[in-house]
């Protein structure tokens, strides 16, 4: 009971470090900023994916179809701290920073079926930039002038789905999503010496609302057709996110000498490419889960008023996870308890500046503490490399711990009369 | 173990904690941002070759406010005063000079001088008569003057300007005759002194004109006399004045513009700023006049500024109520200001209907600035307007 305690104390005081900062580079400008794959600690830990897992102990909405082995009502929560190294070829800094990532709740509606229903609120990319430049033309103290540029928001889904068990064992799972959110991109010129020139500002505003949906499959177990009695749960998994144009207020406004006024403030379409999800996994030993995943979406095609980036072009991940969990459920924090997980990833990264692409690398880590006999804290820790500092383009060395709470119980029970 | 995990928890926690002091934001490839930038820019109207038109009007502006009552004459211009005093009386004084028991043996109006324009030597000389229609010193301008009333003959004597108090002494019979109106009201016979310049005069001099407070403003002196009862001097104060300018536009080049207060003489200043993009934010606009120092003429004790307006409709030339109007400060031969919520405000509506440039002291005095005008000669001597802008990509 003193353990629970303490991880409650010590996820309330993680929450408190939630504090908004400087968490990414320049790069999140674009589009709608860096793609956020997964909020939850065993995810994470996995690099990310598990298109093709099908548990019954966490919640996964890469793929929706995941949650047909789902036996009891859970709920899971996410958070995370993250500190950039950014460099490029004259500046170095590290700025840090943290995030509530999302919630979701899944409930079994009939076990026997794999029918389920979920819902969750998560997060699905995040615009996160601070800039500052300062010039003094000719030494001319007088004249120093502080550019600043800034971007925040983010793109959250609110998502309301489904799980069915399919004839021959495949897992078919659908979710209806709604998109929405608010980014913010502000410019600003001040003067700090010369109190006879007026500072300069301009806030771009963005709201994306529209709906979307995520359509999974899971295959039955087909480790059987590789005679191996080491092998088990062999599934391949396939999913799709699609989204709706996506309606979004704009609105251009600057701040002069006479205050605030409008510059522009319209609705505009915004265009979100489909996003595909290819995975397999296996058990090896009973112990062992591997995964392989696969994702891809060709943000070429997205478009903001109608118009493409030039910035944006098609990008794909691959990650590969292992999972040990040694099947004893038994709660407590003892070594044989605990699951451990380690992933890597490469991906090709939606950005392109000067014809140069930038791309991640990132190992990942993470392990289950289990708090009972279905609940567990699931930590993780990733480190990942984007980007060059070639071209005066931008490198990031991150690191990032996720926290995550995986609670479940047992609702809907019928009692005998 | 666990103990173990609780610790390396922590110390996760701890170093984040310790992280969360990030470094000051700095600029990293802040090309990637290229799209957004924003990108200071200048507008300078004499090397960008930006149109203007600058004129000269004169307006008629009630000098009922005028901190100086001015009267005098030199080259164009022609000042003079209305002064009425509110003659309180005692009933015994009442009494005394209904049935002739008391006499006024001498009246004198005394005025504190304060402003000058033109030479000290220079000669001056005034003329004052007994006002016989109504007015009111609000709204008073030299258009009513030709509607004003009073008797040709002069009243005053006796100037003496070697003092710093100037005075005049004036007809006992008027004296007495305003208090024959005290006494009878019905008589009405008060209607005040209009005093003028003598057309000897070659200078304007300035006199304290009412106040709210007791000191320096006009007084009038009034010696009565009981013989062999006493001798006294009543003093009365002004219940109203109003000043008077008026003469024609002063002689200046056709590359110039004036300003001179008074009259008022006023001038209006265009820029053609249709090259600023729509979107841009003004970081500053700085006007800058050039003075032809020849031909201005500056008085005593008046603030040496010029006052810029936004003009909201040209042809009425009503000037915009919601936004301060801005000093143009003196600099050598240049008067220069800032005029930066002007600019953003003909952005901001796409009107842009000029400025208004006038006398900073603009009733108080006849202060003449000549300044170089939209047709200068000299590019350089121009009206100059430099803009500092921003605009986003």
């Amino acid at each position: 009971m003193n353990y629970i305690r303490n991880y409650i104390f010590t996820l309330v005081l993680l929450l408190q470090l939630v504090t908004p900062a400087q968490i990414s580079s320049n790069y999140t400008k674009f589009g709608v900023g860096e793609i956020i794959y997964s909020y939850s600690g065993r995810n994470i830990g996995l690099g990310g994916l598990g298109v093709s897992v099908l548990n019954g102990s966490y919640l996964s909405f890469v793929n929706p179809a995941s949650l047909t082995k789902l036996r009891l009502t859970r709920v899971e929560f996410g958070a995370n701290l993250s500190g950039s190294f950014l460099s490029d070829n004259t500046n170095k800094g590290f700025y840090a920073s943290g995030r509530f990532d999302g919630v979701s709740l899944a409930f079994p509606v009939s076990t026997a079926n794999g029918i389920t229903l979920s819902m969750g609120l998560l997060p699905f990319s995040n615009v996160n930039y601070l800039d500052v430049k300062t010039i003094t033309p000719n030494g001319d103290l007088s004249e120093r002038s502080v550019t600043t540029y800034k971007g925040t928001g983010s793109l959250s889904k609110l998502f309301l789905g489904t799980s069915i068990k399919m004839p021959f064992d495949f897992s078919l799972g659908v979710s209806m999503d709604y998109y929405f959110g608010s980014f913010t991109y502000y410019s600003r010129i001040e003067f700090p010496n010369n109190i006879s020139k007026n500072k300069s500002e301009y806030n771009n505003k963005r709201r994306p609302g529209g709906l979307g949906s995520t359509i999974g499959i899971i295959t039955p177990d087909i480790s059987k057709l590789f005679s191996s009695n080491l092998l088990s749960e062999f599934r391949l998994g396939f999913s799709v996110n699609l989204f709706s144009e996506l309606p979004t207020d704009t609105l251009l406004i600057r701040t002069s000498v006479l205050g605030i006024d409008t510059l522009s403030n319209e609705k505009v379409n915004m265009h979100l490419p489909t996003r595909i999800f290819a995975g397999v996994s296996f058990i090896v030993n009973k112990k062992y889960l591997f995964t392989f995943d696969y994702t891809e979406q060709k943000w070429a095609n997205y478009t903001f008023n109608g118009k493409k980036s030039d910035n944006l072009r098609d990008s794909y991940r691959y990650s590969f996870g292992i999972e040990h969990d040694n099947q004893n459920k038994g709660a407590g924090l003892n070594r044989e308890h605990m699951v451990w997980r380690l992933g890597v990833s490469y991906e090709k990264t939606q950005y392109r500046f000067n014809g140069k692409g930038i791309n991640q690398i990132a190992i990942y880590s993470g392990l289950s503490l289990p708090l009972s006999l279905k609940n567990s804290l699931d930590l993780a820790l990733e480190y990942s490399i984007r980007g060059t500092t070639s071209s005066n383009l931008i490198k990031e060395n991150r690191i990032r711990f996720s926290v995550g709470l995986s609670l479940a119980e047992l609702w809907f029970i019928r009692r005998n009369r | 173990m666990t103990k173990r995990l609780f610790l390396i928890l922590l110390t996760g926690i701890v170093f984040f904690q310790l992280s969360s002091c990030s470094d000051a934001p700095k600029n990293f490839g802040v090309d990637i941002l290229s799209s957004d930038f924003i990108v200071l820019d200048t507008l300078n109207t004499t090397k960008d070759s930006v149109a203007q038109i600058s004129t000269t009007f004169k307006t008629v502006t009630p000098l009922g406010a005028s901190q100086n009552l001015l009267v005098g004459k030199k080259d164009n211009v022609n000042a003079s005063f209305l002064i009425k005093f509110i003659l309180p009386l005692a009933d015994s004084i009442k009494t005394g000079i209904s049935s002739g028991a008391v006499i006024i043996t001498e009246a004198k109006v005394k005025l504190i001088n304060t402003y000058q324009y033109g030479d000290s030597s220079a000669a001056f000389a005034i003329t004052a008569h007994k006002v016989t229609s109504d007015w009111s010193s609000i709204g008073f301008t030299s258009d009513s003057l030709p509607n004003l009333m009073y008797d040709f003959a002069n009243v005053s004597s006796a100037l003496n300007l070697t003092d710093s108090i100037k005075t005049f002494n004036l007809d006992v019979n008027l004296i007495k005759s305003w208090f024959q109106s005290v006494i009878d009201t019905s008589l009405k016979s008060n209607k005040g002194l209009y005093v003028e310049s003598s057309p000897i005069s070659q200078k304007v001099l300035g006199f304290q004109a009412k106040t709210s407070f007791s000191i320096n403003q006009p007084e009038l002196h009034v010696i009565i006399n009981k013989p062999g009862v006493y001798t006294d001097t009543l003093k009365f104060t002004p219940e109203a004045d109003v000043s008077i300018v008026y003469g024609n536009l002063p002689a200046i080049g056709s590359g110039e513009m004036a300003l001179q207060s008074g009259f008022v003489i006023n001038s209006k200043l265009w820029f053609d700023i249709s090259s600023l993009p729509k979107n841009a934010i003004i970081n500053r606009a700085r006007l800058f006049l050039t003075s032809d120092s020849m031909l201005t003429i500056k008085g005593t004790n008046l603030v040496d500024a010029i006052l810029v307006s936004n003009i909201v409709d040209s042809t009425t030339k009503v000037i915009d109520s919601t936004l301060t109007q801005k000093n143009l400060t003196p600099n050598g031969n240049t008067y220069s200001g800032l005029i930066t919520s002007f600019v953003q405000t003909w952005l901001n509506t796409g009107k842009n209907e000029g400025m208004l440039l006038a006398p900073v002291e603009g009733i108080n005095g006849v202060d003449l600035f000549v300044l170089k005008g939209s047709n200068a000669p000299v590019l350089a001597d121009r009206p100059r307007l430099e803009i500092i802008y921003t605009t986003k990509k």
